[in-house]
């Protein structure tokens, strides 16, 4: 009995009847034969007692057993027929429903034969290609293939083949309109429900959108590479450890390596150790919060050399934010840093001078302010106590003359005025007035007095002179004058003393002296003259320390004391002499 | 500031207690260098002044000033020790005097140092006997209108503080005692007047006690 015959079109969902109708459909023709091949056997048998035949019981047996094994086979046989068939019906309606639903796809499906011939293409292949079911079967797929591609497509296609594997295919297809396309297939082996090789089913899907941003991506990172490659900017790339991961050729130009010797490694040996700290800071900084950092350090470059160099250095995120590597484009700025450098030592300098020069200005003004107010002072101070113009006019030019000899002296000298070329030169004024040689000794270590301080000093000592000429040792020709000086034994400073020695015969003082005594051995402040109050308030403010005289039978002792410390006195061993006039 | 009719003399009781002439008799001098000192010793004796000192360095003149203080001080700036800067501070802080600067030096930074220190002339070397006649006269009027306004402002400052006072012992009235303003003032002043007690007292007496 054939089994109800079915039509299965692409709008049916049920392909297979349920289990009891296809029972029912396939066997139900063979097993009626079935039963009644046992029956008739039985009866043959004499398994019905109620027969009475008048045959043999042997011959009934016999004739029973050839009808049992007759009919069971036939109900066998007829029953795998009916399968046969069902499978056949089947994989028909499969076929139509497959055939169906693919032409819905907007992809291409194939297949093929267990002979490699292509047996089918969808819709969309056709439609894509623009030919018919009948020209594109077998191997004649390959007519619409790129003509470049042809070869790789066969032989990849056979040889999977044979090997029976699932294989894919890159390929460009030429369309209806004759443009080529490229398309990507995946195709793998299909197998029937016995498990025997059926061949392949695959499916090609349209890549041109894809291929083209990748091959658009492709150009634009060549002409990035290109652009990156001829930068005369250094460029790198290095992990957050420190390791490089890219670099340009101006880099390996510039550190004379290769990109491969540097690739892997870290940059540190580049850099000196002295400025190591800077690339430590700027990937502590790097991040989310600064992306971008500039800075500038010395790097060591492939002769040896030092080189400064400027780097840009930004921070590459993934997209949860994490660092992923770090990128740096840096430029040499030697040449502008060292003009740099010198521009600003020049400021500096030039800085400097203009301090100093405002320094020097207001000293200059501070001094000569002082210098004319002294001399104002000086005017005031003679003015009461000389009797003539003539005298004050003495008196004051023997006070500028001795400033300017200090002075002469401090310009010739750098920042002091040694005390022994002072007394010399004062004494070298006096020389007309006390005629002879070996008149004045110095005797002390070599001394260098401040500006201030030797001002000071040259108008004591030039007070001292004039009283000496005037009235004391200088007035005899043999009369002597010994200034000696010693660093004392405690307190700061210095220890002078003026000592005159005249011959007896000389009267020694005179009542107009300044220095005129009053009998006793020590001139009371309050007895002296001008040029005494003059000495012992210069050693007094000046020189910070005091003054005071004496008579001695040789003539006159004036000690000086100055208590200002001075910074500059060189002590020899031993004190030389020196004789002046 | 009180001024006083002292046997023929005219003298000013500033509010700090201190008492200064109408003019400057007792000048300070401090200066290092021994003939300008000299000068400077002299035409203040010309212009009828006491010379103080002269001092030879900064140590030296607050030493004298605490010894006897001066109506006036001329101070050089650059002195051995504290500088002419650093010892006007200190008399004006220590002793209230009035100083001028007498100095070589009149760039910016000097200026504005002796300007901070709160001096009250300024005087460059070498100076004339008119410039220092000036300088000490003006130097004088502005530290007396100085001390003026300062003894106003120091009155201002507690009647201030007394109205503050006589206030709050009004509105504590006025809580309390359920008193008008007005009432509470002149219960205050009633009071004041029946227990012969400054007013002051009287509101210190509520504030502290808070009873009328």
């Amino acid at each position: 009995m054939d089994p109800a015959p079915q039509t299965f079109s692409s709008d049916q969902t049920r392909i297979r009847p349920s289990a009891g109708a296809s029972f029912m459909c396939l066997y139900l023709g063979p097993g009626v034969l079935a039963l009644a091949t046992l029956a008739l056997a039985a009866d043959l048998l004499g398994v019905f007692p109620a027969s009475n035949s008048s045959e043999l019981p042997s011959a009934r047996r016999t004739r029973g057993v050839v009808v049992l094994a007759v009919g069971l086979l036939l109900a066998f046989l007829w029953a795998r027929t009916q399968r046969r068939r069902w499978d056949r019906l089947f994989d028909r309606c499969y076929q139509d429903r497959f055939t169906a639903h693919s032409d819905l796809l907007p992809a291409m499906l194939w297949t093929v034969r267990p002979d490699s011939m292509c047996d089918f293409l969808n819709r969309a292949w056709l439609e894509y290609c623009g030919r018919a079911m009948e020209t594109q079967i077998g191997h004649g797929w390959l007519e619409v293939v790129h003509p470049d591609d042809r070869d790789p497509c066969r032989t990849t296609f056979l040889s999977a083949f044979e090997q029976r594997k699932p294989f894919h295919l890159y390929y460009r297809l030429r369309r209806a309109d004759g443009t080529y396309r490229r398309f990507v297939a995946s195709a793998t082996p299909t197998h029937s429900q016995s498990g025997s090789f059926s061949g392949y089913l695959g499916v090609s899907i349209d890549v041109e959108e894809q291929a083209s941003a990748v091959d658009r991506l492709r150009e634009s990172e060549e002409r990035y590479r290109g652009i990156v490659e001829d930068q005369t900017e250094l460029i790198c790339r290095w992990t957050p450890d420190g390791v490089i991961s890219f670099v340009n050729d101006a880099y390996c130009r510039t550190f004379g390596r290769h990109a491969r010797e540097l690739i892997g490694h870290s940059f540190a040996p580049m850099i000196p150790e002295e400025d190591r700290h800077v690339m430590d800071e700027v990937a502590q900084r790097l991040g989310p919060k600064e992306p971008i950092i500039t800075s500038e350090h010395r790097v060591i470059v492939a002769d040896g050399s030092v080189r400064w160099h400027r780097w840009t250095d930004r921070v590459l995120l993934d997209q949860s934010g994490r660092v992923v590597e770090y990128q740096g484009v840096g430029a040499d700025i030697t040449e502008s840093k060292v003009a740099e450098l010198s521009a600003r030592q020049a400021n500096e300098r030039l800085a400097a001078l203009l301090t100093r020069e405002a320094e020097l200005r207001r000293e200059l003004n501070h001094r000569v302010r002082n210098n004319l107010a002294s001399l104002l002072g000086l005017v005031t101070l003679y003015t009461r106590s000389t009797v003539t113009v003539p005298e004050l006019a003495e008196a004051i030019r023997g006070k500028v003359a001795a400033l300017r000899e200090v002075h002469e002296l401090i310009s010739a000298s750098s920042g002091g005025a040694d005390l022994a070329s002072l007394v010399s030169r004062l004494a070298g004024t006096f020389a007309k007035f006390a005629p002879g040689a070996g008149r004045i000794t110095v005797l002390g270590p070599t001394v260098l007095l401040p500006p201030e301080l030797a001002s000071a000093m040259a108008m004591i000592i030039q007070e001292l002179l004039t009283n000496s000429v005037k009235h004391g040792a200088l007035v005899d020709p043999e009369g002597k004058i010994t200034l000696e000086w010693a660093v004392p034994s405690e307190g700061p400073g210095l220890s002078l003393v003026w000592r005159e020695r005249v011959p007896p015969r000389v009267a020694l003082a005179d009542p107009a002296s300044d220095f005129s005594r009053d009998g006793t051995s020590e001139f009371p402040p309050e007895h002296g003259g001008v040029g005494l109050s003059l000495v012992k308030g210069l050693a007094s403010f000046e020189l910070r320390g005091d003054a005071s005289f004496s008579f001695e039978p040789a003539g006159l002792v004036c000690r000086i004391r100055i208590g200002v410390p001075l910074d500059l006195i060189q002590a020899p061993s031993k004190p030389s002499g020196q004789t002046l006039a | 500031m009180k001024v006083i009719d002292d046997h023929g003399t005219k003298k000013i009781i500033l509010d700090s207690g201190r008492t200064v002439p109408d003019r400057p008799q007792r000048i300070l001098v401090a200066e290092d260098e021994h003939l300008v000192a000299a000068e400077i010793t002299a035409r203040l004796t010309e212009l009828g002044y006491v010379v103080v000192g002269p001092a030879v360095d900064g140590e030296a003149a607050i030493r004298l000033a605490h010894n006897g203080v001066p109506d006036l001080a001329i101070l050089d700036v650059r002195m051995p020790g504290p500088d002419g800067v650093a010892v006007a501070k200190d008399l004006y802080a220590t002793l209230g005097v009035p100083s001028i600067i007498l100095s070589a030096y009149s760039d910016g930074p000097t200026l504005a140092a002796a300007r901070e220190a709160g001096v009250f002339a300024y005087i460059i070397k070498p100076a004339s006997l008119d410039q220092i006649r000036a300088a000490i006269e003006i130097a004088w009027d502005r530290y007396l209108d100085l001390m003026r306004a300062r003894g106003e402002r120091d009155e201002l400052h507690r009647r201030l503080e007394e109205r503050k006072f006589v206030e709050s012992a009004k509105w504590i009235l006025v809580d309390r005692k359920k008193m008008s303003e007005p009432d509470a003032m002149r219960a205050l002043q009633k009071r004041a007047r029946d227990t012969r007690t400054k007013l002051l007292d009287v509101c210190r007496d509520v504030i502290e006690t808070g009873e009328f």
